[in-house]
């Protein structure tokens, strides 16, 4: 039964979405404005919109759900963001700002004024592409099930909805649409956050009773490393701190910033903004978990179950609104700033690296928008649950393909383009290998190796991009002189 | 005036963090957690200190220096605890497991507070007045 509450502030948030990215058509006339927000970026926009395209819907669904069922693992995974974030500024933040320039407002573009290189340029492009579009048909499958589920319509309709709103805004108004939305959706983000914390809490009667609650069920659950082994906590911490350097969603913002001083003002409500997104992710599995040790709840059949349960037993209507609205705002916010980088990849990037320039780039980044945001989403109706599988692996690639070389990169003088390109190479490779291994299930059927002992695939992926980038540039030509 | 800062990495430093990260590889495939943990506390240590710190200058010295303190302390009392049983309430500290709450209180917060804090406050010396990278 549709929630009238509910549905207004979910058809609120949607017509305030698309009524601002519309709104932005007049500011984004150019290629630099459409994928670079004119390179005229301020700390506020740059910090609410990295936490909010940061903290995509897993943060608000799939986080408690792991919670729930493996407690305190995941926690590992987002806590990384306190730390990773700060190092994405401090490491890459004010470097590549200092790349920027009219005709410098990609992170391939960057790579290419590093290193002279049009091969860099393009292995850049084509780890970014690829990692979006393993990820942003995942992204509309989730905004299909979030509004199927609240308007209690047909699941094609909720996907063609989803489809039309993630595509409409970032089409017409490019990134100056996409981060101005993300400012409103992260306000929305954070209002939950904080709100749906203090009732996680109090319906539980306090931390230490919730964490007492589920150790008397499974006592592992609410120790340092969870159900899982340790090495998977460890691994999954390495991932996402060094990780979010990678993420050519929140990345490429040092590019659109005015000044460096931006840097330093948006870095400390970027990574605020994400803390508090964390205690949700945190109290809210924590606390299902304990209602359910203690009898209040059956247990769940599917975790990711866990915030829906919460929000229908333990806050008001009006909350759960919020919190709905805050769902489908990060799911929005990731899904259309997926498809600007997407579409600055084909329009600009992989053009320029085969020193082919588009004639009418304004013109081919609407196209490439609208027929990339077509295509994944016809993929991801048709296929389902392959692309919810393939979207796994988005993030580990972007952080196996980017980091090496906007870490090293950008300051080692013995890096150079061979060392990019191989490790680009090595990132795709062991992605795709390790999919197939672990999530289309061949190492279980063929007997394919893959770490034990917990330790992450797309930790190894990325140590294996690292070394490969380090060994591949002292094999490769000599050294580059850094001009700063 | 653009901004930039002397930021060269010399070749010890990408030489320590690529042992690091061998050291990580093999501990993370033979499932040695301990090593991991502290070889991953190195690492991100590096890190910070790659973004924090200036040559003559000590404040920045000391900010990566207490980064790496507050990650290597944390990870001390996650791996210290990490046995610990909770049987009641009165067995937890601040709300959580001894182990898990010395990765909030331990690494979460200082790690934000230590390394976010540390960039604001000593933006001025890690950043110098000078000319863009071209």
């Amino acid at each position: 039964m549709r929630d009238p509450v509910i549905v207004s502030m979910m058809l609120l948030t949607l017509a305030i979405t698309v009524a601002i990215g519309l709104h932005s058509y007049w500011e984004a006339r150019t290629q630099r404005e459409y994928f670079a927000y004119g390179q005229k970026l301020g700390w506020f926009v740059l910090g609410l919109a990295t936490f909010a395209s940061i903290m995509s819907g897993f943060g608000f669904v799939g986080g408690p759900g792991l919670v729930y069922s493996m407690g305190s693992t995941s926690l590992w995974m987002t806590f990384a963001g306190g730390l990773g974030i700060p190092l994405a500024f401090l490491l890459v933040g004010r470097k590549l700002q200092a790349y920027a320039s009219p005709d410098v407002f990609t992170i391939p573009d960057a790579v290419h004024k590093r290193f002279d290189s049009q091969a860099a340029r393009f292995a850049v492009a084509v780890g970014i592409l690829l990692g979006v579009l393993a990820y942003l048909g995942a992204q509309m499958l989730a905004a299909a099930v979030i509004l199927e589920s609240v308007f209690q319509i047909s699941y094609v309709w909720a996907f063609a909805i989803a489809l039309f709103v993630i595509t409409i805004y970032p089409l017409v108004g490019g990134i100056v649409a996409g981060l101005r939305t993300e400012v409103f959706q992260g306000s929305i983000m954070l209002i939950a956050s904080i709100t749906i914390f203090g009732f996680a809490l109090s319906s539980g009667g306090g931390m230490s009773e919730i964490t007492a609650a589920i150790a008397s069920d499974e006592p592992a659950a609410v120790g340092p490393w969870g159900s899982a082994p340790a090495m998977l906590a460890l691994s999954w911490f390495f991932v996402f701190t060094v990780g979010i350097i990678g993420m050519p969603h929140s990345t490429s913002r040092f590019l659109m910033v005015s000044d460096p001083r931006q840097i330093r003002s948006g870095v400390l409500l970027a990574a605020a903004a994400y803390m508090i997104g964390s205690l949700l992710w945190m109290t809210v599995g924590f606390a299902v978990r304990a209602h359910v040790a203690s009898g209040d709840l059956p247990p769940l059949d599917v975790a990711d179950q866990a915030a829906p349960t919460f929000l229908a037993a333990y806050t008001p209507r009006w909350l759960a609104g919020i919190a709905f609205a805050g769902v489908i705002s990060a799911i929005l916010s990731t899904a259309s700033i997926f498809l600007n980088v997407a579409s600055a990849t084909l329009t600009r990037d992989i053009p320029l690296s085969l020193n082919r320039p588009l004639a009418h780039p304004l013109f081919w980044a609407r196209t490439w928008t609208a027929i990339v945001s077509l295509v994944a989403g016809g993929v991801a109706l048709v296929s389902g649950e392959f692309i919810a599988l393939l979207g796994a692996i988005g993030f580990g690639l972007h952080a196996a393909a980017l980091v090496p070389t906007l870490v090293l990169g950008l300051r080692w003088p013995r890096s150079n383009a061979t060392g990019v390109v191989a490790s680009v190479a090595v990132s795709i490779a062991g992605s795709v290998y390790f999919f197939l291994a672990q999530q289309l299930g061949l190492a279980a059927s063929l007997g394919w190796w893959v770490p034990q002992h917990g330790f992450a695939s797309v930790a190894l992926v990325m140590l294996l991009s690292f070394v490969t980038f380090v060994i591949a540039s002292l094999l490769g030509q000599s050294r580059v002189k850094l001009s700063n | 005036m653009a901004m930039t800062e002397d930021t060269t990495l010399k070749d010890s430093v990408v030489g320590l963090l690529f042992v690091l990260m061998l050291l990580l590889l093999l501990a993370g495939l033979t499932g040695a957690h301990w090593v991991f943990a502290y070889a991953l506390v190195a690492w991100l240590g590096v890190l910070a200190g790659i973004g924090l710190i200036r040559s003559g200058d000590a404040r920045t010295w000391l900010a990566a220096l207490l980064v790496f303190a507050f990650l290597a302390l944390g990870m001390t009392g996650v791996l210290l605890n990490e046995s610990a049983v909770v049987r009641d309430v009165a067995d937890t500290v601040l709300g959580f497991h001894p182990g898990t709450a010395s990765l909030i209180y331990g690494i979460w917060l200082p790690g934000f507070f230590t390394l976010g804090v540390s960039f604001v406050l000593l933006f001025d010396r890690i950043v110098k007045p000078g000319q863009n990278a071209s």
